[in-house]
């Protein structure tokens, strides 16, 4: 009855909340604004420059890019305008110094920052060039415009600062240097600029054998970087893919939070972190950058006109199907979910595993009669409950574990079990102690040692009453695995990340994962009232 | 069986227990009685060790149990059942369960057998229709019963029961006492700490007095009850209350100690007339004894268990008799308000003080 009820609940909400989702992509789309700030001279669409166009390749991507039309702006006309960047990079530090007159809005996602433009959340963003095509093609509304007085950004590779990582990089460097002269370069960075959602990767010889290197990248930004039927492609992999070949290496790729990859490399985690990064001289102080191997330009993207709506014309029932299709069903991106949640799963048990063994450790010396381990054990509790649990994870994993060659899902459950441990220990505490010292002392009486006394007697009306607190704290726990991502894990949550970074969707995948978070919650709290009631039911059932 | 030798039980700076001695033999029912916090319950729970006596021995069966090695307690613990006041019934198990657990666990026994004689024992203290039911679905009455079988399942050779009747309903204690009353006859050894006057002296064979931390006067029920030898075991067993007041000269205020009258009487429930009675009784009795040369002081006593009510009047040392120096008129008056009056001397602080002694009309 109740597990039907439950069913119902979800499923209702499920449907509630794609409702909700579908009209507001709907009534966004029917009263997106004209943008009203492109009325000056400079703002007449101008014929594309297509930037470092190769001579061999000239027709083709003249054809290519013809479609997409590059203006002239002066970014001081969108003052008062609400601006979006991508936090933290040099457009970001440039504008905010320059135009103070501009309100920025900060977005840790190119993906994101283009949906707030497409939604009428910023009137216009700033981004590289070397994106700008991929999201245009896919966006038809958007416009862009060059500012030229924008700075000039220099891409390159970021390697660990130690002698390691100084031979790597002018390894890297020279084979660098090889693809710019013959022209290679060129030739590659053109075709995954213009073409993204066509270009192939090369066939590579690359050895399995041998000490890899390790490269972070968030295959999250087409073209540089981006996930195409679970595989990572993009002008980063192929230039590493082709250096491992040249280098005679294997490779290894760690899917690492854009915002986390430079310090994984400082951390001398990753041997070189690979997802467009520009060089810039606050960096360098931290890593050791490639010679840049591409040049790019600012660009100004502004909402022109009414979005396409990818789902005109279709019912409520077609429309889900279609963004079903598209979203989990396309490069069979349900792998990508599937695996996302075997992840959250293994460090959700594992952390509720070892946890509750951190948590009867902690108790035990929180309830010893000896000061100084009841001193330490509150310490520890105090520590653990007080700090976020990402700014926990990210000390871990970036501080503790820098350097060792532990594997990030490792350092994920080891942290959970501190933190679930901190929490759970004092839940103990508290059910032990509600447990009238009476009952210990009829059992000691009885002739039970101290220790069976409790483990007979006193644990099993303990387990009764913290279950119930117990319980939401494991689903908690659950919900707060959602970080790992911070820290190279391909959990549920950067699953969804990856899939909105190539459909430019948040509908499905977030209400997928939300439901998926769901249904794990609550097997997991399944489970746990299954051994409660198995401890009650012989009670009642003998009544 | 049990030698107890200047036990002694500390908690910080208050000493409890000071010197206890005392021997337990087969077969004995001993009750333990005394005031509140003299150190009863402590008493018996430093016989089996839930609380560590800081000095003295107990010796059971020849063997010393203080200086046993620890891993030879719970084995000895065994030879002793307790019986707790709040019962301490294993709240997540059934009775039966409750009366299994230890012979399972501790003694090894099956669990058909186990439960073959939990079901025996059950029947005994009369919960064999309780038996699959939870301690909290039970009475009071019913629980202490389903405690005391399962102090049983142990075969104890001694048990020690702690104020077993002191947190029932009055209505459930009789059940619980017959328990104890059929244990008894079969020839158990117990001690029991009670507040149960009545059946303390029904079911014991000793009883001790305990006071002051220490066994202040022990005996046969008769002995104990109907003639105690000491003053505290007195004013313990007649259940005792009394009240004191200190006249220091003729000017005395007679409307405090009306005050102070009216709110002991009040406290015992005694009427309005015997508050009247020992009012003017004081008054008459001051009136005639000479005051100033000494404090004088007023005792009433009141034996709950008997109903009477008394006055002592306490003089100051070197006063000449006075009873016989009162007018016959007076003495006439004073019969009015009392069932007897004698006249003692007394020795206090090696003094000889006079005593008089007057026994109040409590009835009319």
């Amino acid at each position: 009855m109740k597990k039907h009820s439950l069913l119902i609940t979800a499923i209702l909400a499920f449907i509630l909340m794609a409702g909700a989702g579908f009209s507001v992509a709907t009534a966004d789309t029917e009263t997106a604004a004209p943008a009203a700030v492109l009325s000056g001279p400079d703002t007449q669409p101008a014929p594309a420059t297509a930037p470092q166009t190769p001579s061999a390749e000239e027709n083709e991507t003249t054809a290519d890019t013809g479609e997409i039309e590059i203006g002239q702006m002066d970014i001081s006309t969108l003052e008062g305008q609400i601006l979006g960047v991508p936090q933290g990079t040099v457009q970001d530090v440039h504008i905010e110094k320059t135009y103070p007159g501009l309100t920025l809005q900060r977005h840790n996602f190119e993906a994101d920052m283009m949906l707030a433009l497409e939604r009428g959340m910023c009137d216009a963003c700033v981004m590289d060039d070397v994106i700008c095509y991929a999201l245009a093609r896919k966006k038809p509304i958007i416009k862009l415009y060059e500012d030229p007085n924008l700075p000039i950004n220099y891409m390159g590779m970021a390697f660990t600062k130690d002698a390691e990582g100084e031979e790597l990089s002018r390894l890297f460097n020279k084979f660098l240097g090889e693809l710019k002269e013959s022209g290679e370069l060129e030739e590659i960075c053109n075709k995954w600029i213009y073409h993204f959602d066509t270009a192939e990767m090369p066939q590579l010889d690359i050895p399995t054998e041998g000490k890899p290197i390790v490269v972070g990248m968030e295959p999250c930004t087409e073209p540089i970087v981006f996930m195409r039927n679970q595989e990572i492609v993009g002008l980063d992999a192929e230039l590493i893919y082709r250096f491992a070949a040249y280098a005679k290496r294997p490779v290894r790729i760690e899917n690492i939070d854009y915002y986390g990859l430079l310090t994984a490399v400082a951390a001398d985690k990753i041997d070189i972190a690979a997802s467009g990064f520009l060089i810039t001289a606050d960096r360098r102080k931290s890593v050791i950058f490639s010679d840049y191997y591409y040049e790019s330009k600012s660009i100004i993207a502004v909402r022109d006109g009414a979005a396409v709506d990818p789902y005109a014309g279709m019912n409520f029932f077609e429309r889900l199907c279609v963004s079903f299709e598209r979203n989990i069903i396309e490069e069979e991106r349900y792998m990508l979910i599937w695996e996302g949640l075997i992840a959250t799963f293994c460090i959700a048990f594992f952390s509720v595993l070892f946890g509750t063994i951190v948590g009867a450790a902690v108790c035990y010396l929180r309830m010893s009669h000896n000061k100084a381990m009841q001193w330490a054990a509150r310490i520890y509790i105090d520590i653990m409950r007080g700090m976020p649990i990402l700014v926990l994870l990210m000390l871990m994993y970036y501080v503790a574990f820098a350097g060792s060659s532990v594997e990030a899902i490792y350092v994920a459950i080891i942290t959970f079990s501190l933190n679930f441990g901190a929490y759970v220990s004092e839940m103990f505490r508290t059910a032990i102690s509600s447990v009238d010292r009476g009952q210990s002392e009829a059992g000691i009486a009885m002739g039970f040692s101290p220790l069976r006394s409790f483990c007979y007697i006193v644990l099993p009306q303990a387990v009764r009453r913290v279950l119930p607190v117990y319980k939401g704290e494991v689903i908690s726990l659950i919900k707060n695995t959602s970080v790992v991502g911070y820290i190279a894990i391909e959990d549920l949550t950067k699953m969804t990340d990856l899939i909105r970074a190539r459909t430019f969707e948040p509908f499905f995948p977030l209400i997928m994962v939300a439901l998926l978070y769901f249904i794990l919650a609550w097997a997991f709290a399944k489970v746990m009232d299954c051994v409660g009631n198995k401890i009650n039911s012989e009670k009642t059932s003998k009544r | 069986m049990i030698q107890i030798q200047h036990l002694e039980k500390k908690f910080g700076n208050l000493t409890v227990l000071k010197d206890v001695n005392v021997h337990i033999k087969r077969g004995e029912v001993i009750s333990v009685i005394g005031p509140s916090g003299t150190g009863k319950s402590t008493f018996l729970r430093c016989l089996n060790l839930l609380e560590q006596p800081t000095a003295g021995s107990i010796i059971v069966d020849g063997e010393e149990l203080l200086t046993a090695r620890k891993a030879d307690v719970p084995k000895l613990r065994r030879k002793m059942g307790m019986v707790f006041q709040s019962f301490n019934l294993f709240d997540h198990l059934s009775v039966l369960e409750n009366v299994c657990i230890g012979p399972i666990k501790l003694l090894g026994i099956s669990k058909v057998e186990a439960t073959r004689r939990a079901m025996r024992l059950l029947k005994m203290v009369g919960m064999a229709e309780k038996a699959r039911s939870m301690p909290s679905e039970l009475s009071g009455g019913q629980k202490q019963r389903a405690a005391i079988a399962r102090c049983l399942s142990m075969n104890p050779e001694i048990i020690l029961f702690d104020e077993p009747t002191s947190a029932l309903d009055p209505t459930m204690v009789s059940e619980v006492l017959s328990v104890i009353r059929t244990l008894a006859k079969q020839g158990m050894t117990m001690i029991i700490v009670t507040h149960e006057m009545s059946f303390a002296r029904r079911v014991s064979t000793r009883v001790l007095y305990m006071d002051q931390g220490i066994i202040y006067e022990e005996g046969t029920p008769e002995q104990i009850f109907n003639a105690p030898e000491r003053e505290r075991t007195r004013v313990f067993v007649n259940s005792i209350r009394d009240f004191h007041f200190t006249i220091h000269s003729q000017d005395y205020d007679l409307f405090a100690l009306e005050a102070e009258l009216r709110r002991f009487c009040n406290k015992y429930f005694l009427s309005e007339e015997s508050i009247q009675c020992s009012l003017r009784l004081a008054e008459e009795i001051l009136h005639h004894i000479p005051l100033g040369e000494g404090d004088v002081q007023l005792s009433y006593r009141y034996a709950e268990k008997t109903g009477t009510l008394a006055l002592e009047v306490l003089m100051p040392p070197d006063t000449t008799e006075v009873l016989p120096a009162m007018p016959y008129r007076v003495r006439e008056d004073l019969e009015q308000y009392c069932t007897g009056v004698h006249e003692e001397a007394v020795q206090r602080n090696d003094s000889p003080y006079r005593m008089l002694k007057l026994f109040i009309r409590t009835e009319h």
